[in-house]
């Protein structure tokens, strides 16, 4: 069992899932920080008011708005990278899935109608999907948003090539 | 062409295998993992968007004079067109020997064309209310109810429009206790379909349910009495 783990860590890149998820946690801390709590899906149905909005002062300011956009394109991206343990290749097509995702749900809030009629009926019955609806309805295109979203996914490439390069001297 | 593998060797060639496959396995769930949670926290948290736009909240009372409703005797096979009634009804009057079917019919414009509030063509709906006013509730406690979304003229309710085809409906049931109270009705599945659409007009039948054949109600819309009149509330984003 422990070399079985031994050998599935040495498949997966712990570098980039940490700096994935350290990353994540920053872009966590302004949903509970900067937005108040009945703008977020998961802090209002959280059972624990897990909110520090009011109770610390708005820490991220203008870029917050921002800047979530920015965060989850990067971070998953090197999450994703960090378990698939790929080539050149393989970085390009996560890189462009994870661009092409962030983009298409911040396009559909500017096609609000049209994109919140594709939402299946039965997703109201879900937990969390049962947000998509709303999120398209409620959520604002922002341009901004759209350019931290291609911004985030160009620092997650250069990190990526940055860690595959110092895995290959490891490897030498 | 055969070569014997003893029981150590097929160990040896086996459990990499294994461990191979186990790998890839759990590497293959922790990147869906990934992936769900990942789509999932876009939805959840809005997307790290800028702020959510405000709701707007529109009232707009119903164009009285294009309401109505419809009777069908099934024995005559005759229609009643009855345009901007005080009472719309809609079910099976029992009390009636024809047995008369009533089918009742709501119009309110989304374009302010009679001086009510508008709703953008592309406003995105939120939710949409409809709230009655019922002042009668007879031969059954429990009235089974179709809402249709539907398109009639509003120059005026056409024979045709009491079997039209529904746009999209729902159903609801009516209690003989709502009677001289405002109901309030959820028709945001409706309102959104109205709005794709991209109806002037959001128009609505009212329909005894086809599994009852009992039950009759009436909707007051009196012409000049607004605290009771049919009143369509919309929360759009614009």
């Amino acid at each position: 069992m422990k070399k079985n783990l031994q050998a599935f860590g040495s498949l997966i890149n712990i570098r980039q899932i940490l700096i994935g998820l350290g990353v994540l946690l920053l872009g966590t801390l302004i949903y509970l920080i900067d937005r108040a709590s009945d703008q977020t899906y998961f802090i209002y149905k959280s059972s624990v008011n897990i909110s520090l909005h009011n109770i610390l002062p708005n820490f991220f300011g203008s870029i917050g708005n921002s800047l979530p956009s920015f965060v989850h394109v990067f971070s998953f991206i090197l999450i994703t990278t960090g378990l698939f343990r790929c080539q050149k290749r393989g970085y390009i097509i996560i890189c462009s899935f994870w661009f092409l995702t962030d983009i298409i749900f911040e396009l559909g809030q500017k096609f609000k109608l049209l994109s919140s009629t594709m939402v299946p009926d039965w997703f109201s019955e879900i937990p969390f999907l049962e947000n998509s609806k709303n999120y398209f309805l409620s959520g604002t295109f922002d341009l901004n948003d759209l350019i931290a979203i291609a911004l985030g996914t160009i620092l997650a490439c250069f990190v990526l090539s940055i860690t595959m390069k110092r895995r290959e001297l490891l490897n030498r | 062409m055969f070569r014997f593998v003893d029981h150590h060797e097929k160990e040896r060639i086996i459990k990499p295998i294994k461990a191979d496959k186990i790998h890839k396995i759990l590497r293959y769930i922790c990147i869906s993992w990934v992936i769900v949670f990942g789509v999932i926290s876009i939805i959840g948290s809005g997307g790290g968007g800028s702020d959510p736009q405000p709701v707007i909240v529109a009232g707009i009372f119903s164009d009285q004079p294009t309401d109505g409703d419809i009777a069908f005797d099934p024995v005559l096979q005759s229609f009643t067109i009855t345009n901007g009634p005080e009472t719309l009804f809609f079910g099976i009057d029992d009390l009636d020997p024809n047995l008369l079917e009533y089918r009742a019919f709501l119009d309110f414009p989304l374009d302010g064309s009679t001086g009510g509030e508008v709703i953008p063509a592309n406003a995105g709906i939120v939710s949409a209310t409809l709230e009655v006013f019922i002042n009668e509730v007879s031969f059954a406690p429990i009235v089974p109810t179709l809402v249709d979304l539907v398109s009639y003229p509003i120059t005026g309710l056409q024979v045709e429009d009491f079997d039209s085809f529904p746009l999209l409906s729902q159903s609801l049931n009516f209690f003989a206790s709502d009677l001289g109270t405002i109901v309030s009705i959820d028709i945001t599945p409706l309102m959104r379909e109205a709005q794709r659409l991209g109806f002037a007009d959001f128009q609505l039948r009212f329909v005894l349910d086809f599994v009852t054949n009992v039950g009759f109600v009436g909707i007051e819309d009196l012409p000049s009495v607004s605290i009771t009149a049919p009143l369509l509330t919309v929360n759009y984003v614009f």
